[in-house]
Formats: C-alpha cells, sequence, structure tokens
C-alpha cells in the first residue's frame, strides 16, 4: 500500500545550524504518528518541512506520492496543518473561514460539513463572530475545523492540544481517531507522552535534530533494551535528563 | 537589592538592550542602509541647524527681542498652564496619569513592595523620561533660542517635570477620592473652584491695573506701547503675580543669556518641583486596580496600534463564496470583505462623494443655461480627474489589504493547496479592482460634469477620446503601482509587511519605509517609461495618420498594453519569488 506520507533522509538547516536531519519515515493511511522530543529537538522544523512551509535542505518529502517541492499544489490538497498558535484572518468571522477554505479546497457540500464541524467543536452559535471575539482555545478550533473541512489525507499537527478545555481535549481525542478510523494519516507533535502514548499507533523520538527512536512502544523497548515501562520512561531513557540524546 | 536599585537596573538594563538589539540589527545591511536613510532625512531636518555654530539668519534670537515677546510668553504659558492644572483636576476620567505595561502591574503589584515604592519608581522613570523630551527639545530648538544651554536644559527639564508631577498628583488624589466614594459632583466642585480661583484673580488684576489703551485715535506705535504697559501693569498686579511665578521661572532660565542670570529662575523652578515631588511621594493610593486597568488599557492601544489605528469592525451581512471555481478568488474574497471591514468608512465616502458627483452631474444636465455654472462644472471635471490620477499614487498606499497585510501568516499562506502565482494572483485582485472602479466612476463623472459645461476650448470628440485614454492607463499604472508596492513588500517582508506583533520599530525600519516610497515611485517611473515612449510613438503615428483626438486614445492604449505585459511578468516573477521565500529568514 502506497503511504500517504513518505519521508527520505529529510534534512534542514539554519545557516550552519542543523535544525533537522536524516529522517526516514513513512505513515500509511490510518495511521496516527507521534513526534516527540525535548524542546529546540526539531519536531516543529520538520513539520513545517512537511508542510511545505520550509523547503527542506537536503532530502523528499511525498504527500500521496505528491512530491511537496515539486508538485507542490497536488500535494497540499491532500494535506491539513495545524499549528500550534491558530492563525487566523482577523477580519473574517467563523462561517467564513469555513467558506473561504470551501473555495480553496473546492468542497461543494462545505455548508453541511461545516456545521457538523461547528457542532461537534462547540463553536455553533458563534458563526458570525470575529477571531478577536474568540478565545484562544476557541481559536483553535476553529483552526481545527477550517482543517478538517476538506477531509485531507494527512493532518499535521502541532500541539494540537493547547489551549483546549478538558472536554475539548477528549472532543479533540475522539475527533482525531475519528479521522483515523476514517483512513486519514495523522502526524502529532506533543510533549504530553500520555496523549502521545493513548492515540499513536507508532512513535517517532527527535533529539537534536536526529531519529533516535521510531516504531511502536514494544519496538523502542526493545531498541533501548528496556524491560518495561511508559512513553515518558523511554523518552527519557533516551533523550537523557539534559535532553541531548544519544549519538546515532 | 533596595527597590530604587531594582529600578534603576531595570531601566538601564532595558535601555541597554534595546540599544544592543538595534544595533545588532544594523549588521543586516538593510537596516543599515534603512538607518542611514533616516539618519540623513533627520540631519538635514532638524540637527544640521541645531549642531551647526553658524548663525541662522532665519531663526530669532528671544533675548534680542524687547520684552513684549517675554511678557507674552510668561502670560501665554500662564494661561496655558490655568487650563493644564484645571483639565487635570476636571476633565477626563480619574485613572493614572503615568501607564503601566502589562510586565510591570505583573511583577510590580505581585511583588514585595509598598505603593509607595510603586510611585516612587514610576515617579523616577516618568522624570528620566522628561530628562529624555527636554534634551530632544533642546537639541531641536537650540538655534532659534540661542540661549545658554546648561540653563535651557535644566530650564526646559524642570519645567516639564512640573507638569508631570502636577499632572501625577492630580491623578492619584482623583484615583484616591473615586475609591474613597467621593461623589463626582464633589470632584466637580473642586474643578469650579479652582476655575472661579482663576478668574477672580484675573477679574483683580483687570481691576488693579489702568483702564485698557483706547484704540481710537491712537497711531499704532502708541497703542502698541500702551498696551504693552498695560499687559506689565496687568502681569505685575499682586493678585497675579504668584499665579505668573512659574512662567517667570520657565522663561527666566530658558532665555538666560548667561549662566548667571539663570541661578534664581533655576532655583525657583526647582523648589516648586521639590514640593510637587513631595506632594506625589506623600499620597498613598490604593493604585493597584487603576494599574491593571492601565496594562489593560495600555494592551488595547497596543492592539490597536497594530491595526493602525482601526477598531475591531462591525460585522454586518455577509458576501457568500461559491465553493467551486478558481481557487484563488478565495483569497480576492477575503480580502475584499476586509477592505470592506477595515475602510468601510472610507469606502463609504468614497460612494458618497460619486454619488454626489453623479446626482449633480444630471442637475448640470438640466441647467445648462447658466454660464457661470457651467465654469463651475468644468472646474470640478478638472478636479475630479485630478482625483483619479492620484489615485494611482494614493489608492495603493491607503488600501493595504493584500500580500502586504497577509505576508506575516506567510506560514498559512504557504499551506494553501494555490501556486505563488495564484497567491499573488488573488492577493492583488480585491485592491485592483476597487481602486481601478473607483478610477472609471471618477473618469465617467468628470467627463458627464465637462459634456454639462460645454467650451473649455476642446471639442465634445475630443474629450471623450481623453476620458477614453484616461480609462485604459491610469487602471493599468494604477495596477502597476499596487504590484511595486506588494513586490517591495515580497523582498523586504521583515521591513514592509504590515501590523505584525513584532513589527520592526524605530529609525531603521523608518529609513527602510522611507527608501521603500522613494523606490516605488522610482520603479514606477522606470516602469512606466518602456509604455511611455511607445504610447507617444503610436500616438504621434496615429496624429500623422490624421486620426485627430483619437490619437491620443490610441497612444494611452499602446502605453495601458505595456504597462499589462509589465505587471503580468512582474506578477510571474513574484510569484516565483513567494515560493522560494524562506519564512525563517524573512
Amino acid at each position: 500500500m502506497t503511504p500517504q506520507l513518505e519521508v527520505q533522509g529529510l534534512g534542514r538547516s539554519y545557516g550552519d545550524f542543523r535544525a533537522v536531519q536524516g529522517l526516514d519515515f513513512t505513515v500509511a493511511a490510518g495511521e496516527v504518528l507521534g513526534l516527540v522530543g525535548p524542546n529546540g529537538a526539531g519536531k516543529t522544523t520538520t513539520l513545517r518541512c512537511l508542510a511545505g512551509i520550509l523547503p527542506p535542505t537536503t532530502g523528499l518529502v511525498r504527500i500521496g506520492g505528491h512530491d511537496i517541492q515539486r508538485q507542490a499544489v497536488a500535494a497540499k490538497r491532500a494535506l491539513a496543518y495545524l499549528p500550534d498558535e491558530p492563525r487566523l484572518f482577523e477580519y473574517l468571522t467563523v462561517w467564513e473561514h469555513l467558506n473561504f477554505t470551501a473555495r480553496l479546497y473546492q468542497v461543494a457540500d462545505w455548508e453541511v460539513e461545516g456545521r457538523a464541524l461547528l457542532e461537534t467543536l462547540e463553536l455553533s452559535g458563534k458563526e458570525s463572530a470575529l477571531p478577536g471575539e474568540l478565545s484562544r482555545g476557541m481559536k483553535q478550533k476553529l483552526s481545527i475545523a477550517c482543517g478538517f473541512l476538506h477531509r485531507p489525507a494527512l493532518v499535521l499537527l502541532d500541539e494540537p492540544l493547547t489551549g483546549l478545555d478538558p472536554l475539548g481535549i477528549r472532543r479533540m481525542k475522539e475527533a482525531l481517531r475519528g479521522r483515523a478510523e476514517s483512513g486519514a494519516a495523522l502526524v502529532l507533535s506533543s510533549h504530553l507522552l500520555p496523549l502521545v502514548e493513548e492515540l499513536c499507533h507508532r512513535v517517532l523520538i527527535l533529539a537534536r535534530g536526529r531519529q533516535v527512536a521510531c516504531g511502536t512502544v514494544p519496538e523502542i523497548r526493545t531498541q533501548v533494551g528496556a524491560k518495561g515501562g511508559s512513553l515518558e520512561d523511554l523518552f527519557l531513557a533516551i533523550t537523557g535528563p539534559d535532553g541531548d540524546g544519544p549519538e546515532r | 537589592m533596595s527597590l530604587a536599585r531594582a529600578g534603576a537596573f531595570l531601566v538601564v538594563a532595558s535601555a541597554r538592550n534595546r540599544v544592543r538589539v538595534a544595533v545588532r540589527k544594523l549588521r543586516e545591511p538593510r537596516y543599515l542602509v534603512g538607518a542611514a536613510a533616516m539618519g540623513l532625512y533627520l540631519w538635514s531636518l532638524f540637527f544640521r541647524r541645531a549642531l551647526s555654530q553658524k548663525p541662522d539668519p532665519d531663526l530669532l534670537a528671544l533675548q534680542h527681542v524687547n520684552g513684549v515677546l517675554r511678557l507674552g510668553l510668561v502670560v501665554v504659558l500662564t494661561l496655558v498652564g490655568a487650563v493644564l492644572v484645571w483639565s487635570a483636576w476636571t476633565l477626563g476620567s480619574d485613572r493614572l496619569s503615568f501607564s503601566f505595561n502589562e510586565a510591570e502591574a505583573t511583577w510590580l503589584l505581585s511583588g514585595p513592595l509598598s505603593r509607595r515604592g510603586i510611585v516612587r519608581y514610576k515617579v523616577g522613570v516618568g522624570l528620566l523620561r522628561t530628562l529624555f523630551s527636554a534634551l530632544l527639545a533642546t537639541l531641536i530648538f537650540r538655534r532659534g533660542i540661542a540661549s545658554a544651554t546648561v540653563p535651557l536644559v535644566l530650564g526646559t527639564w524642570l519645567g516639564f517635570s512640573l507638569l508631570w508631577l502636577h499632572g501625577a498628583a492630580a491623578s492619584l488624589t482623583r484615583t484616591r477620592w473615586k475609591q474613597a466614594g467621593v461623589s463626582l459632583s464633589r470632584r466637580a466642585i473642586v474643578g469650579t473652584v479652582l476655575l472661579g480661583v482663576f478668574l477672580l484673580a484675573a477679574l483683580l488684576a483687570y481691576r488693579e491695573a489702568s483702564p485698557l489703551p483706547a484704540l481710537a485715535g491712537a497711531t499704532r506705535e502708541d497703542f502698541t506701547r500702551d498696551l504693552f504697559e498695560w499687559f506689565k501693569a496687568l502681569g505685575d498686579a499682586p493678585v497675579l503675580r504668584w499665579m505668573c511665578v512659574p512662567a517667570r521661572a520657565f522663561v527666566g532660565a530658558v532665555f538666560a543669556k548667561a549662566d548667571a542670570q539663570a541661578g534664581q529662575p533655576l532655583l525657583v523652578l526647582l523648589l516648586l518641583d521639590a514640593a510637587l515631588l513631595a506632594w506625589v511621594l506623600s499620597l498613598n493610593v490604593p493604585l493597584e486596580e487603576a494599574a491593571l486597568a492601565s496594562a489593560e488599557r495600555r494592551s488595547r492601544l497596543e492592539a490597536r496600534r497594530r491595526r493602525r489605528g482601526l477598531p475591531l469592525p462591525r460585522v454586518t451581512g455577509t458576501l457568500r463564496l461559491r465553493a467551486t471555481g478558481a481557487p484563488e478568488v478565495a483569497l480576492a474574497w477575503k480580502n475584499w470583505i476586509a477592505l470592506r471591514r477595515v475602510y468601510g468608512t472610507r469606502l463609504g465616502l468614497i460612494v458618497v462623494m460619486v454619488g454626489l458627483g453623479f446626482g449633480s452631474t444630471l442637475w448640470g444636465a438640466f441647467h445648462r443655461s447658466s454660464p457661470g455654472g457651467a465654469d463651475l462644472r468644468l472646474l470640478i471635471a478638472s478636479c475630479v480627474a485630478g482625483v483619479a490620477g492620484l489615485t494611482v499614487l494614493l489608492g495603493p498606499m491607503l488600501f493595504r489589504t493584500d500580500l502586504r497585510a497577509d505576508l506575516r501568516r506567510l506560514d498559512t499562506l504557504r499551506t494553501l493547496p494555490l501556486s505563488g502565482f495564484q497567491v499573488v494572483r488573488g492577493e492583488l485582485l480585491a485592491p485592483a479592482l476597487l481602486l481601478c472602479a473607483t478610477q472609471v466612476a471618477l473618469l465617467v463623472f468628470a467627463f458627464g460634469l465637462s459634456v454639462g459645461a460645454g467650451g473649455g476650448g476642446f471639442s465634445f470628440a475630443a474629450r471623450l477620446c481623453w476620458m477614453l485614454g484616461a480609462l485604459l492607463l491610469l487602471p493599468a499604472a494604477t495596477t502597476a503601482m499596487l504590484v511595486v508596492q506588494n513586490a517591495a513588500a515580497l523582498v523586504f517582508p521583515s521591513l514592509l509587511v504590515e501590523d505584525e506583533e513584532s513589527a520592526p520599530r524605530g529609525v531603521e525600519a523608518a529609513g527602510t519605509r522611507l527608501l521603500n516610497l522613494g523606490a516605488s515611485l522610482l520603479l514606477l517611473l522606470v516602469g512606466v517609461l518602456p509604455g511611455a515612449i511607445l504610447g507617444v510613438a503610436v500616438g504621434a503615428v496615429a496624429h500623422f495618420l490624421g486620426l485627430g483626438p483619437f490619437a491620443y486614445t490610441l497612444g494611452c492604449a499602446g502605453a495601458a498594453g505595456v504597462l499589462g505585459l509589465e505587471v503580468f511578468f512582474a506578477l510571474r516573477w513574484m510569484g516565483l519569488g513567494f515560493e522560494r521565500m524562506d519564512p525563517t529568514t524573512a
């Protein structure tokens, strides 16, 4: 089966500083990959390269078989990127954001889908509100609704639960599971390791821009030679107390 | 560490780091060039004269002027001071005159500091700021005053401080009254009493002074002399004398010819400042609530500044967009909504003006018999056509809801399923359509007026050809100007992109904007040149072929065609630039 996301030798440098180097992994349809690592490990840079925001210095990223650099438009049609800080247009209302997204991604039945998403994300009744009138959590939910509207084959989420209330977190988790079950591939970056362990089929651990472990939690246990422990224990064992991570 | 030392550390470290960041930014050539440009601009505008040692014949050395000017200054300053004192106690809401930012509100209010300690810190910072303002004012106006430098600086600082300290004392007292539940009417009584005291003093002085000199039968010189004497007598009246003390001391210090002359005036100002300072520091005001309100207000103002002074728009109705079709239209639709919500009032005014214009055109068409009305209509037609021409330059600067506003969301734009060319095209479509439609409306209106006016030495056919030519040329030139402005933002995003929270400020950013304006005009001229050459050539050939005024239309069509081609290729180039743009270096 063709993976929804294929990453080969991905690297990104800022001048002499190598933020990310030598990443190789794939994500299949219906699979959830967790991207974890200490602060400054290169998670956001990786996600921004996958989303086509940052051009990689080396390597290749394919989304649904389309090269994100050479076939950018086709690749981006299959993609939704939800950054940690919702970036909305301050003069468009909630409903206009959905209308805008529908035209960009040519979603003919967007109104039905849009209403359902607003209902799920508890934004019903806020259709005429501008982003400036929404709380941070609501902005995050609107960003998620726009991201899900065109039923993307690949969803990239950077700290998706930031700013959400407990009910919002529960609904978000259900929504993410639902997306995966309906065949979307998900890559989510988070510091909430129990959440990653609960939601993700596989985990990729980054340290100092390098891929230090990748696989299911039992596979990572085998890789590091641990007999038990949670993802948090494994994470700390791999990255070390200083977050440096072992050299590969 | 004592509070004074902690406060001084905060001020010094913040200032040092601000300078350090500014210097570090100058390592980048674009900031360096911007700083140099702005530095030269400021130098030529203010400091060249201020720092020059040569006497400036254009400026007035006030100490050489007779006493009328000094006396006038004392009276005017006293009046201004009286108004400021009265307004500080009476007008506006009861809030602190010194503002807190959010960091100060958080750290100072939650820190182990007394209220008096916090006030001491804010007063210290306020007095430092007045010193900075005094230094700047002195530097700018020094040559116009030609006084001894040290008394000038000290006098200006002490004078500014007097007003600042009084404002602080009044605001602290009003805050305390408000929290103590003193009613608004009782506070208004204080203002009324103050005003009454001022008026009573002025009335008593007026009665004590000799009668106002009569104008009838007096020569101008006699009347001026008598008026000066009368003012002098008025100012010397015992009841007003004490009220003029601060203004006299300020003028005495600032216009002292030598340091020795300034001793007494400076001493008076210092004593007044010390008295006010003691009063401010003695006030123990529960300022927590007011400080938090101040921090919130400042944060709101900051957010509003980022929106260029515009309030949050009111959402009234929505314009539905079909979900299928060219996807880049979504960007144009979004920008049109933003234009309506951001510039709704300005757009409304334009519509009203154009509507009035069309109305008066129709009215003019039914009243052609009046020759005076015809001249007026011709004049208005010329003005309207001129406004249409000015829109080429001013329109793209006024309506900035395009790539310039959206580049700060580069991450979002980069994830859209659009090519760079589509993004650029979609972003520019709405402002281009708006400006071009405005120009078409203005030109048609001007033409309609001129038809109603008749005469003017041009035939109907000639006017029609002129209008058709302008209808082709102006929209093309406006679109070219929009492209130039957006291309500049694409090349220098960190300097020219609008409304960014971390938008660069300071001399270097202002200088780069100045350069951008100059470069935009230059680029527009360069861009227009090939079109102008072709247009002139086509027009000349058509004229030679005997096409009469239609030669002008053809010439404009040729020029507009070349401009259109240039715009198309520029958009292609910008599209490629957008795709290659690296958000981390932007």
